[in-house]
């Protein structure tokens, strides 16, 4: 078989900023990629997956400057799905994201309907084709990215870390219609999904400035290399028993009840109903459900975020009120920058800290306890040049920190590693406050391993 | 009603330019009437509302400065022109889409690129507003049950808890353009002559939404501000 892609003594070192020195990302990588074969890169957070990916479509150091060396070679283009899909979609409707690239190529009328049709129809989100990308889910939103490829079918696809966040379902969907599209397919991911092996033909695990290629897919010695490096959670899926067990358990004691919940937005067929639910301190509730089937919704209106058009919270046996429930939950969105503003991580960590006004002794030693606990590399560093891993890490810190009686992690594994996410979930658990814990994850081991009780939505 | 996007744009032209003709108080709010009119029927009243909450400082700014200097017809009439401008472009840019506009940018002869840009330009508006509304929840979060809080009254604490909001909003517009630089690039902008796969389609033929609404709407807009 020839090579699609052969990438050779690469290296590549960012330029530095102020408080945050670069280091080098690669030294010498080198390595090929089959034409027609599908092969999984697996790097932790923080080593370079993005970079490497934005390298291989011409983007960096193009946009963002730093010494890049070595040779790659091509044979066609390379087509990418970002990382943080908000930032590749820019249209008014789903349609048009697919259509703008065809049309941008000076692509016929009849070629653009047909190749449209043809990649909505084989992504399977030809109910998405008129809705507004912005009211997508994150899941619904790679997908689309995904029929953007598939309409405009470079020689070789990206995707980083694009299938954390789509359901099981649609995992499995994707993954049959990558491998049976005959294209070359690189997946960059910090996690090893075990739905990888019945599909990737090439395993890649880089760590600590060296690459190691494991060949015809699955291998005791490449599952050793995946524990090794902390790809995958500890312990075994579980089985069907154990999940309807985790379901049906029930706490005295709630602390949070709502009660025939309804929702919906304006301008959107997208409705939600609730007759039950509840979280419990120091429990952990882990919400699973497919994309799209109102996860983040039902999180917005925990923490007061959505009022709902109908039913009651109550919060500690008191009707709750927005502003209750803004300041009794944390909630670690998809997207850290939301809350990031300040010049450097430590000054976000001591924000909040200020606002109650503690004295500085009681903040300092509080802060350099969250730097130690969830791993911050940069604390002098601006957040805005930090990596999205670790802009993650320093929103759930601001949150430890804070104390609150309810925690939401919102599907926040994206960037993170496994380890590192349950780290995260521990320190909450393991928290003076003693919080609620609210989980959502698409992942059934992920949700076993650290929930005491699971919350099923739609269809899974 | 769908009215082509070019006569749209024409209409919006004309309107911005009557609004700043130097007519009174009285044809200022003849003029805002129909637009009032379209918008109630168009949007929900919150949602059009909320678009004047908006400019409610300059607003402020304006009722509470201008009658030193020029009096308070002259205050309302600014007033006036404020919320006219705005509904104006408001129901334009809801009503038009980014490649409606493009394509009708494109009509009138501007090059691709800079239309592209005008559009992308306009269309961030709305994505600005919704990232600063989830910013801001993301901030409120930031909030605990010992936090105080800023007092409804206390105008300049309201506004300095806008701050890190705004700070939020900012850095993420700025590391929203090389972002943007780098997703139009891979869509392959600027590689080929682009097409259009659905040009501007309206189930009413122009000449007909001429005759029917375009010209009547221009005479009206003329004989307020010129006649009687």
């Amino acid at each position: 078989m020839t090579s699609e892609l052969s990438v050779k003594n690469l290296s590549f070192q960012y330029p530095s900023y102020p408080g945050l020195e670069s280091q080098i990302l690669f030294t010498d990588l080198s390595f090929d990629i089959e034409k027609g074969s599908m092969a999984v890169f697996l790097a932790l957070p923080g080593a370079g997956k993005t970079t490497l990916s934005r390298i291989l479509t011409s983007l960096v150091p193009a946009y963002t400057g730093g010494q890049l060396s070595g040779e790659i070679h091509l044979e066609g283009n390379t087509g990418i799905v970002f990382q943080n899909p908000d930032e590749q979609l820019f249209c008014s409707t789903a349609e048009k994201e697919v259509v703008f690239p065809l049309e941008a190529a000076g692509l016929s009328r009849e070629e653009i309907g047909r190749r449209t049709d043809m990649a909505f129809q084989k992504t399977g989100i030809e109910y998405l084709r008129f809705k507004k990308p912005l009211h997508l889910s994150g899941g619904e939103k790679r997908r689309l990215l995904i029929s953007v490829l598939c309409a405009t079918d470079p020689a070789v696809w990206i995707l980083d870390e694009t299938l954390e966040e789509i359901d099981i379902i649609g995992r499995k969907e994707i993954l049959t219609f990558l491998k049976e599209s005959g294209k070359t397919i690189l997946i960059f991911t910090a996690k090893m999904l075990d739905i990888y092996k019945s599909y990737a033909d090439t395993f890649f695990i880089y760590g600590d400035s060296t690459l190691k290629q494991f060949k015809d897919g699955w291998s005791q010695e490449f599952d050793k290399a995946v524990k090794d490096g902390g790809f995958s959670l500890e312990g075994r899926m579980p089985d069907a028993a154990e999940i309807a067990e985790l379901e049906s358990k029930t706490f005295q004691n709630t602390l949070l009840n709502l009660d025939n919940i309804c929702f919906s937005y304006p301008d959107s067929d997208f409705s939600l109903s609730i007759n039950k639910f509840s979280l419990t301190q120091g429990k952990a509730t882990a919400v699973i459900g497919t994309n799209g089937c109102g996860k983040s919704t039902l999180s917005r209106i925990i923490a007061g975020l959505l009022v709902p058009k109908s039913g009651t919270i109550m919060l500690n046996g008191e009707k709750a009120s927005p502003d209750t429930l803004n300041r009794n939950c944390s909630y670690l969105f998809q997207n850290p920058d939301y809350q990031l503003f300040l010049p450097t991580a430590r000054a976000e960590l001591e924000y909040g800290l200020k606002l109650q006004k503690l004295p500085q002794e009681q903040i300092d030693t509080k802060v350099n306890k969250a730097i130690a606990l969830f791993g911050i590399k940069h604390p002098d560093a601006p957040p805005v040049l930090m990596s999205y891993g670790q802009r993650k890490k320093l929103q759930a810190a601001v949150y430890w920190l804070l104390e609150k009686k309810i925690v939401i992690i919102d599907e926040a594994d994206s960037g993170i590693s496994s380890k590192e996410y349950r780290q995260i979930i521990d320190a909450f658990k393991a928290s003076e406050a003693n919080p609620a814990i609210l989980v959502i994850t698409h992942d059934i081991q992920l949700a076993a391993l650290v929930s005491d009780n699971i919350f099923r939505m739609g269809r899974l | 009603m769908n009215l082509d996007p070019r006569l749209k744009l024409i209409l919006m032209l004309l309107y911005t330019a009557a609004f700043f003709s130097p007519v009174g108080v009285l044809r200022y709010a003849l003029l805002l009437l129909p637009l009032m009119i379209a918008g109630f029927t168009i949007c929900r009243p919150k949602e059009f509302l909320g678009v004047f909450k908006l400019i409610l400082p300059i607003l402020l700014l304006t009722a509470i400065i201008t009658p030193f200097f020029s009096g308070i017809l002259e205050t309302v009439r600014i007033m006036l022109r404020f919320i006219g401008i705005t509904a104006v472009f408001f129901l334009f840019f809801k009503t038009t889409d980014s490649d409606e506009f493009i394509q009708t940018l494109r009509f009138f002869g501007m090059p691709y690129r800079m239309a592209l840009i005008i559009s992308i330009s306009t269309s961030y508006i709305p994505l600005l507003l919704d990232t600063y509304r989830d910013t801001e929840s993301a901030h409120k979060l930031r909030y605990t049950v010992s936090t105080p809080a800023p007092s409804r009254w206390n105008v300049i604490a309201r506004f300095c808890s806008m701050l890190p909001v705004l700070a939020s909003v900012l850095i993420q517009a700025i590391k929203s353009i090389p972002i943007l630089a780098m997703a139009l690039e891979i869509r392959g902008v600027g590689k080929a002559k682009p097409t259009v796969f659905r040009p501007i389609q309206c189930k009413t033929p122009l000449h007909k939404q001429f005759l029917l609404y375009f010209l009547p709407i221009t005479v009206i807009i003329l004989i307020i501000v010129f006649l009687f």
